[in-house]
């Protein structure tokens, strides 16, 4: 029986984690810690911010990892690290501490993508063969992708301006409903009326799957300002609306992403506004028509985690993929390097 | 056996010391690229002394003022290989290392003004003098103009400043002697962790705040 165990550390954006995952797919430890408090003050995720708590905070998590777990790092059998993409300042710090440990303990390294985390995280919970269609969304990111194996992807589609999870974060800044956005606006959205404002569905029925936020964040933004100082009721409907147009927008996408990749197992959703429950339902809804499987790793594993950064490394480190202790720190990193240049794309696609 | 690593400000390199006698030094001026290169240094210097593996009882590291992400680069190494090995993990100040070398390359100075540079029309500057061999900080570093590290000099009798900074502050008032050594390197982050004056907690030390500004109240 293959008893692998790999440490792994992720410290791409603002959240500083620690993990050990076994080859059986047992999580031996998964210490995660967020920096909700450093950030709140700023309205989002300040990079020096998130570098210093990272760089506070690692050491003691894979030590306390580590007591989790009852290992040594002498049993571990590999170390992987995000290497990018994200924030430089944060993913050094995490790829140096991997490094480091790798040199002390003569383990190999593996650099891991974090996209790659998220993309292959659902085999840590389940058996989902190869090919598999992923929506991958979070804060950084909105790309449909045909998951062909470990290391292996084809970009159908992309973001063109803002993520999903960015849209979620402006619109709750705009309306003052705090920061972190996303389960926010999800909180008002429950209470609110999802026809109240009619807001747009960017790029629905185009041929290629790409995503488009940033107009609609805009809309909400001239709604608001034409209700002058929206009231609690103004905003939930806000709210809803948006969220609706969001859902609406990713179904739409997704279901092209399907006819261009007939051939997929099943549908696979990961990245932090995975935890969305009205993007999850729909998605669900969807995959049940088209006849698939609907694969949504718990919470947990779809927010950042190092869980999916040590099983990433855990795939790649069965077929031999090992870096060298030079391997770099990428701020962007994207998981088809094929993939082109999605028309009417901004500087951040 | 002490391992000293400086990744502070424009030097990358590791030290390796038994007792008081250094063994290994090696030092790259990098500027850029600490943390694609130091792992690569450390695995190089363990290679050349297996014993050290199994000796290495402290790692010692520049905790800065300097570069931002240089001084993260270096404290991540050395907090990871001093969890690897159960070993202690000491801070040393760059600013001390600074003065430390200064004073033992250049007999004359009682005191002399440790001064690096902090970008923006800034040094990071501190105070030293000399004692018994050693030497002791007269205030704590702060981060200021040149001309302002330059009266400060004159007002703490330093007639000597060293360091990445010690041009622009000789430059604000030239009777100010400059005294090597512009960069610091880990066989003194390492030669000064022994000293309780000098050991810190492997922290950063910034000094210079981050920027971000907290966000206006929104309305209620």
């Amino acid at each position: 029986m293959d008893e692998t165990i790999i440490l792994g550390l992720e410290s791409s954006c603002d959240e500083t984690a620690a993990a050990i995952v076994r080859a059986d797919k047992t999580i031996l430890a998964n210490r995660v810690a967020g920096q909700e408090e450093e950030h709140r003050p700023y309205g989002g995720v300040v990079p020096e911010v998130a570098a210093r708590a990272h760089a506070e905070r690692l050491a003691p998590m894979v030590e306390a990892a580590l007591a989790d777990a009852n290992l040594r790092l002498a049993d571990i059998d590999a170390i992987a690290a995000t290497a990018g993409p994200g924030l430089i300042g944060g993913v050094m710090v995490g790829l140096v501490t991997g490094k480091a440990l790798a040199v002390a303990t003569g383990k190999p390294l593996i650099a891991v993508n974090h996209l790659e985390g998220h993309a292959l995280s659902p085999r840590l919970v389940g058996d989902v063969p190869f090919p598999y269609l992923l929506l991958l969304v979070s804060g950084g990111h909105c790309q449909l992708l045909r998951v062909e194996g470990v290391g292996a992807y084809r970009r159908l589609g992309t973001t063109i301006d803002d993520a999903a999870g960015e849209a979620f974060d402006k619109v709750a800044k705009l309306l003052g409903l705090g920061y972190p956005g996303g389960p926010a606006v999800e909180r008002w959205a429950r209470r609110g009326d999802p026809c109240r404002f009619d807001l747009p569905r960017p790029l629905k029925g185009t041929a290629e799957p790409h995503f488009s936020f940033a107009g609609l964040k805009s809309a909400v933004l001239r709604e608001a300002g034409k209700l002058g100082t929206p009231d609690d009721t103004d905003k939930a409907d806000l709210c809803a609306s948006f969220q609706a147009a969001v859902v609406d927008s990713i179904l739409d996408r997704t279901r092209r992403a399907l006819d261009l990749a007939p051939d997929v197992t099943a549908l696979v959703v990961a990245g932090g506004v995975a935890a969305n429950s009205a993007i999850r339902a729909g998605l669900e809804a969807l995959a049940n028509r088209q006849g698939l499987p609907f694969i949504a790793p718990p919470g947990w594993l779809c927010t950042d985690n190092a869980a999916m950064i040590a099983w990433a490394g855990l795939e790649r480190f069965r077929l031999g993929l090992t870096d060298g202790l030079d391997a770099p720190a990428r701020a962007r990193w994207p998981l088809d390097p094929n993939a082109a240049r999605a028309p009417g794309a901004g500087v951040k696609a | 056996m002490i391992l000293g690593i400086d990744t502070a400000l424009s030097g990358c390199s590791v030290s390796l010391l038994d007792g008081s006698r250094q063994v290994e030094a090696m030092f790259e001026l990098v500027h850029r690229g600490h943390a694609e290169r130091l792992p690569l240094m450390i695995a190089t210097l363990l290679d050349a002394h297996p014993a050290a593996r199994g000796a290495i009882n402290t790692v010692a590291v520049a905790v800065g003022p300097g570069s931002f992400t240089g001084i993260r680069v270096g404290l991540a190494a050395a907090r990871a290989l001093a969890l690897a090995w159960q070993a202690r993990c000491v801070g040393v100040s760059s600013l001390m290392a600074t003065a430390a070398a200064a004073f033992a390359a250049s007999p004359d100075p009682a005191s002399l003004m440790a001064a690096i540079d902090a970008s923006r029309g800034q040094v990071y500057a501190q105070p030293f003098a000399r004692n018994d061999g050693g030497l002791t900080a007269l205030a704590a570093p702060r981060v200021l103009a040149p001309e302002v590290a330059a009266d400060w000099a004159v007002a703490e009798r330093c007639p000597a400043v060293a360091g990445s900074g010690a041009a622009l502050v000789a430059a604000a008032l030239p009777a100010l002697t400059v005294l090597p050594p512009e960069w610091t390197d880990a066989g003194w982050i390492a030669r000064l962790a022994p000293y309780a004056s000098a050991a810190l907690a492997p922290r950063a030390l910034y000094i210079r705040p981050h920027d971000a500004r907290p966000m206006a109240v929104p309305a209620a």
